[in-house]
C-alpha cells in the first residue's frame, strides 16, 4: 500500500487497484470495496486524480469479445471521501449496466 | 426461408468443428444437467447474446440427448452461414409474410419426439448483462403449433473470463413445471424467473 502510494505521489505514474479484492462476477450489481483504498489513498502525498471504471465482455455479432469501459471521475485525493466514493462507483456501475444493454456494436 | 439439410457428412464436419473450436475458444462449459421426458420432443428457449450461445447449447444438448437438433436463426445469419442448414438450422426473415411459414415448420419439428429446436425469442442479439429478457411473440405460434406435446427448456447462459484468458460459459437449464401460457407475457414472466434466478447464482460465484 505504501509503496503504491508513493508511486501515486509522483505525478507521472498510474496505478490500477481492484479495490473488490477479489474476482467478482462480470453480472455483479454491487460493488463492494474494501477499506484498504481508503488507506491507500491517504497516504498519497501530492495531486493525484481517480478514476473508476466498469469494464464489460460482450459478444455480440462477433466471435471475438469486445470489451466496454465506463468511465468515472472520482476526484482528487484530497476531497476523497471513502463511504461517498462507493456511494458513487455503486451507483454508477448500476448505471453503466444499464448503458451497456444500449451500447453500439 | 432456408430449411435445415440432411447430409451426414456435412453434418459429421460441422459438429467436429464446433467441438474444435468450443475446445479452442473456451476454458470451460459448465452446465447443470436435466432430466429429458421419453417420447417428447424438446423446445429449448435461451437468451441470445452471441453467436457462441448457439454453438454450446448444440454442443451441450449432444452430451445427453439423441435429439435431432434444429435452430431458428434470422435469415441473414442463414444466409451468412451456409453449413449452420447442416446441423439443423431454419431460417426466419422479421416482418415478412415469410414468417409464419417458418414458425409454422418449427411448430411442425416438434410433434415429432425426435426433434429439439432451439429458439431465441429475443429476435436479435442483446447483451448479456440485459436485466430484463424481451421475448417477440412469434414463440407462442410456435407452441400452438405443437400442441403441448414437447418438453419445455429454458436455457440462461452467461459467458465470463475469471482468472483464465478463456472465457468460462455457464448455463443454467431448466424444466419449467407449467408448459402451458396463456399468451407471451405469461410464457415471459416465467422465463424471466428462470433467467433472474440463474443470474443471481451466477453473481454468487466469487474467486
Amino acid at each position: 500500500m505504501q509503496y503504491a502510494a508513493n508511486l501515486l505521489s509522483d505525478p507521472k505514474n498510474s496505478v490500477t487497484v481492484f479495490p473488490q479484492g477479489e474476482l467478482v462476477s462480470n453480472h455483479t450489481n454491487e460493488i463492494n470495496m474494501e477499506r484498504g483504498i481508503d488507506y491507500l489513498v491517504k497516504k498519497i502525498n501530492g495531486d493525484c486524480q481517480i478514476i473508476y471504471y466498469s469494464a464489460f465482455i460482450d459478444y455480440f455479432e462477433s466471435l471475438k469479445p469486445s470489451v466496454y469501459f465506463h468511465l468515472l471521475n472520482c476526484g482528487t485525493n484530497h476531497d476523497f471521501d471513502y463511504e461517498k466514493v462507493k456511494d458513487i462507483i455503486n451507483a454508477h456501475h448500476k448505471q453503466a449496466l444499464k448503458n451497456q444493454v444500449n451500447v453500439e456494436h | 426461408m432456408i430449411y435445415p439439410k440432411k447430409n451426414g457428412v456435412m453434418r459429421w464436419i460441422l459438429k467436429s468443428y464446433v467441438h474444435f473450436i468450443l475446445k479452442r475458444h473456451f476454458y470451460k462449459i459448465d452446465f447443470n444437467n436435466i432430466e429429458i421426458e421419453p417420447g417428447k420432443s424438446i423446445l429449448l428457449i435461451a437468451n441470445h447474446f452471441s453467436i457462441w450461445d448457439g454453438l454450446v447449447l448444440y454442443w451441450i444438448f449432444r452430451q445427453f440427448s439423441t435429439k435431432k437438433f434444429h435452430v431458428m436463426l434470422l435469415e441473414e445469419t442463414a444466409k451468412k452461414e451456409p453449413m449452420l442448414k447442416y446441423g439443423g438450422a431454419l431460417s426466419v426473415s422479421k416482418g415478412s409474410k415469410g414468417i409464419m411459414q417458418s414458425l409454422d415448420y418449427a411448430g411442425q419439428l416438434l410433434a415429432d419426439p425426435a426433434n429439439l429446436v432451439l429458439i431465441f425469442p429475443q429476435g436479435k442479439l442483446y447483451s448479456n448483462f440485459v436485466n430484463e429478457v424481451h421475448f417477440e411473440k412469434g414463440i407462442m405460434k410456435v407452441m400452438e403449433q405443437a400442441h403441448g406435446n414437447f418438453q419445455l427448456i429454458y436455457a440462461a447462459t452467461f459467458i465470463e473470463h475469471w482468472q483464465h484468458k478463456k472465457p468460462t460459459a455457464n448455463i443454467y437449464l431448466n424444466n419449467p413445471v407449467n408448459c402451458t401460457f396463456e399468451n407471451i407475457e405469461a410464457l415471459n414472466k416465467s422465463y424471466q424467473e428462470h433467467y433472474n434466478a440463474s443470474r443471481q447464482q451466477q453473481t454468487k460465484i466469487v474467486l
